[in-house]
């Protein structure tokens, strides 16, 4: 017998209900970013290195709120970097030892290791969809956190913290 | 009739030209460079690598390569790619006066030849040699922010516009120059190559410590020039101390121990000081990113190395803070690592005292105490010793054009000269010399009324109305001048991007520029939204975010025996013949 037309309705319905009831028994709820700031990332930098505070590390892999200053590269649009402070951003520096450390510097398929690690910013891996921000934009990030030490491998851009799958949003 | 036999000339010459021609073939179209180069001058004894480099070869046939006479043997040869040959022989050294290096290749198109001279430099043993030299090196110090600096820790005396006295680093100097720099591709240099005068007598690439330019990528493999603290080791046995305030692997320290073509080379740096010739007795800087493993947070290395731990194994006593420095006393090897990065600036550490600028690091040794715990290890051996000082963060921030913070580390320098000089007045043996490795474009002119406050145009007086700067009048805890004065210094710069200028200076650092996003620079608004911030057109190019380095010439002093050999205009490499022959360094001698 081939199912009437009102009948596969009401299996489409029911399905569809049973499918909404198991995403809310069985997901995870969705949890809130948690609100970070770059210089707590660390509880402190001494000459022995930096060491991440203890929210940073309890927060590996969930969602997280930062804001900051973008400094990007329009040819690589995935990704970049979010500082403390509004930086100057040096990408055809070949090398990184005359400027200070008010400089990002950013290095697009490089083989140079010459890069140097900064405890004042975060390394942002954006969603699929969201729109690189130009440099010097002031903007808040939401992603997975990830400390861990890392070098980008298209910017050679060492960070001690990474933000993935980051979505943008305005200043709050 | 009689023959006129110029007539006939042609006639017989031309078969014998002919015949000559056709023995030797033509020409190779080969090109040939030699490392050191061509008008080289080299220290007698002096160890350095040869290095032949030909290309548009066509199928090499024979080559030959010999010094002064003697064709040379034992050459590493190497090749780049199709139509290049390089041969090289390490450690070979120049005889004195002149020297003539001759290569003769032959290919498939024929010979070429290429002759180089060098000359070999002869030191004497002076009457009253110097056993110890403590050289300081103020980076990127002109003679403008020298005496700019001057003003603020002198003045002037009101009532007659006589000067109040002057810097430690000038005063009673035995010798003096006028220091001018170049670089073997450039005559403009960076911190490297002008440390690379200085340390070897050679002039290098910019970004270059203690080699020659070559045509390979591998930039550790550069033909070396011996550096004079290697000398140094080698031939006396002499004690080596480095300290600085900047991060260790930077560039002016790593040229008075190191080699490479590149200087971000940084962790090679850092394993060079401990495994290469010089291994100096004494190390303090910051910069501990490059001597923890990898696995600490804000390293910059790429392997498990750490410093802190092996250099104990090799018998350094280690500290990482002024407590413990001053704690430390005198041991034989001592290394310190102060920051994770560069020193913040004197006014930052002494006065300011801002969180921003300080971070975790609020127990960091001045200057001069790095130099006080060095000289006390160093002065151990009684062969003698070679200290180099830098106050590097001078550099640091007139790049970015905060002449405030740079000028006051200049004063933090001088302090320091000060007591390297009580300490040289009790002895006769110590050669002070105290120089800047390159200018920046910083000039003074006038005296600013910061009563009217930041930014005011008409504040910035000039000629009669600039006043006298009375810094002077309120020191800090350790003798420097508080950086507020009623009337303070007019301060610009010729070479600068578009910023924004309010004449003072800030607690917490401002760069002058961020991206405008496509490229370029812009003021940083942050500085521009100041009170009474104005913005000044900039004459750089646009990709320049900050002040550059100038083609200016820059002071030198010097003091103690051997000093007078520092006289009158001098390019930057005669600083290491001055010395050498101030210690009447023998080169040819290994002990």
């Amino acid at each position: 017998m081939q199912p009437k037309p009102n009948n596969i309705l009401v299996l489409g319905l029911m399905a569809a209900i049973l499918a909404a009831i198991s995403a809310f028994a069985f997901s995870k709820p969705n949890k809130p970013a948690v609100k970070l700031e770059i210089p707590k990332l660390f509880s402190s930098i001494t000459t022995g290195g930096a060491v991440y505070a203890k929210q940073t590390l309890a927060l590996r892999g969930e969602p997280v709120t930062l804001t900051g200053f973008a400094a990007s590269d329009p040819n690589i649009p995935d990704r970049f970097v979010l500082t403390r402070t509004r930086k100057t951003v040096c990408s055809p520096c070949d090398e990184s030892a005359d400027y200070p450390s008010s400089i990002t510097v950013i290095f697009p398929n490089a083989t140079t290791e010459a890069v140097p690690i900064s405890t004042d910013s975060v390394f942002v891996y954006l969603a699929n969809n969201q729109k690189l921000p130009t440099t010097g934009e002031k903007i808040r990030i939401t992603g997975k956190l990830e400390p861990t030490q890392s070098t980008d491998s298209i910017t050679r851009y060492s960070s001690l913290v990474q933000v993935r799958e980051a979505s943008l949003g305005p200043i709050q | 009739m009689k023959t006129n036999l110029k007539n006939w000339y042609p006639l017989v010459l031309l078969p014998i030209a002919a015949t000559v021609v056709s023995a030797l073939g033509a020409p190779s179209e080969a090109d040939i460079n030699v490392y050191p180069y061509d008008g080289a001058k080299l220290l007698v004894g002096q160890r350095v690598d040869l290095r032949v480099e030909a290309s548009k070869l066509e199928d090499l046939k024979n080559y030959s390569i010999s010094l002064n006479g003697k064709v040379l043997t034992d050459f590493v040869q190497t090749s780049q790619g199709a139509g290049q040959a390089e041969w090289t022989l390490r450690n070979i050294s120049a005889r004195g006066g002149a020297n003539e290096v001759l290569v003769k290749l032959s290919d498939a198109k024929g010979e070429v030849t290429k002759r180089i001279t060098w000359t070999g430099v002869v030191t004497t043993r002076p009457l009253k040699p110097a056993k110890n030299v403590i050289l300081f090196i103020a980076d990127g110090m002109s003679w403008n922010t020298m005496h700019g600096a001057q003003v603020i820790a002198k003045g002037y005396n009101p009532s007659n516009g006589m000067p109040r006295g002057k810097l430690e680093m000038e005063a009673g100097a035995d010798g003096m120059a006028s220091i001018s720099t170049s670089s073997f591709d450039s005559y403009i240099v960076d911190s490297a190559n002008s440390a690379t005068s200085i340390a070897s007598g050679q002039k290098a690439e910019v970004n270059a410590l203690n080699v020659y330019r070559d045509n390979s990528a591998d930039t550790l493999d550069n033909p070396r020039a011996e550096i004079i603290t290697e000398i140094l080791k080698r031939s006396r046995g002499a004690s080596v101390g480095i300290v600085s305030n900047v991060f260790g692997t930077d560039a002016t320290p790593a040229a008075f121990a190191t080699h490479t073509r590149r200087r971000g080379d940084y962790a090679s740096i850092a394993d060079q000081y401990f495994k290469g010739n010089v291994k100096p007795d004494v190390l303090m800087f910051g910069g501990s990113e490059d001597f923890i493993p990898s696995t600490a947070g804000g390293s910059r290395r790429k392997d498990a190395t750490d410093w802190i731990a092996d250099s104990q194994k090799m018998g350094y006593t280690f500290v990482n803070n002024r407590t413990d420095l001053l704690k430390a006393g005198a041991p034989d090897k001592l290394f310190g690592l102060f920051h994770l990065d560069n020193f913040p600036s004197y006014l930052d550490r002494a006065t300011w005292k801002r969180p921003e600028m300080l971070g975790n690091f609020t127990d960091l040794p001045y200057l001069w105490d790095m130099t006080n715990s060095a000289i006390g290890s160093l002065a151990k051996n009684d062969k003698g010793f070679f200290l180099m000082v830098e106050a590097g963060m001078v550099d640091k921030y007139l790049h970015p054009l905060d002449w405030t913070r740079a000028m006051f580390d200049v004063l933090e320098l001088d302090k320091t000269v000060k007591l390297a000089k009580e300490w040289a007045a009790k002895r006769d043996d110590t050669l002070i010399i105290v120089t800047a490795d390159h200018g920046h474009s910083l000039t003074v002119f006038g005296g600013y009324d910061t009563s009217k406050g930041p930014g005011v145009r008409d504040a910035a007086q000039v000629y009669e109305k600039a006043g006298f700067p009375n810094y002077y009048e309120k020191l800090d805890q350790n003798g420097i001048p508080l950086p507020t004065a009623a009337r303070g210094l007019a301060v610009g710069f010729g070479a600068h991007p578009d910023y924004c200028e309010t004449y003072v200076g800030r607690e917490v650092f401002q760069a002058p520029t961020v991206s405008d996003g496509k490229g370029g620079f812009i003021p940083n608004p942050k500085v521009c939204s100041e009170p009474g911030a104005f913005q000044r057109i900039g004459n750089l190019p646009k990709d320049q975010s900050q002040g550059v380095h100038t083609a200016d010439p820059v002071p030198l002093f010097a003091f103690g025996p051997g000093a007078k050999l520092f006289q009158g205009s001098m390019d930057q490499t005669e600083i290491f013949f001055a010395i050498a022959q101030a210690m009447g360094l023998n080169a040819t001698q290994t002990k």
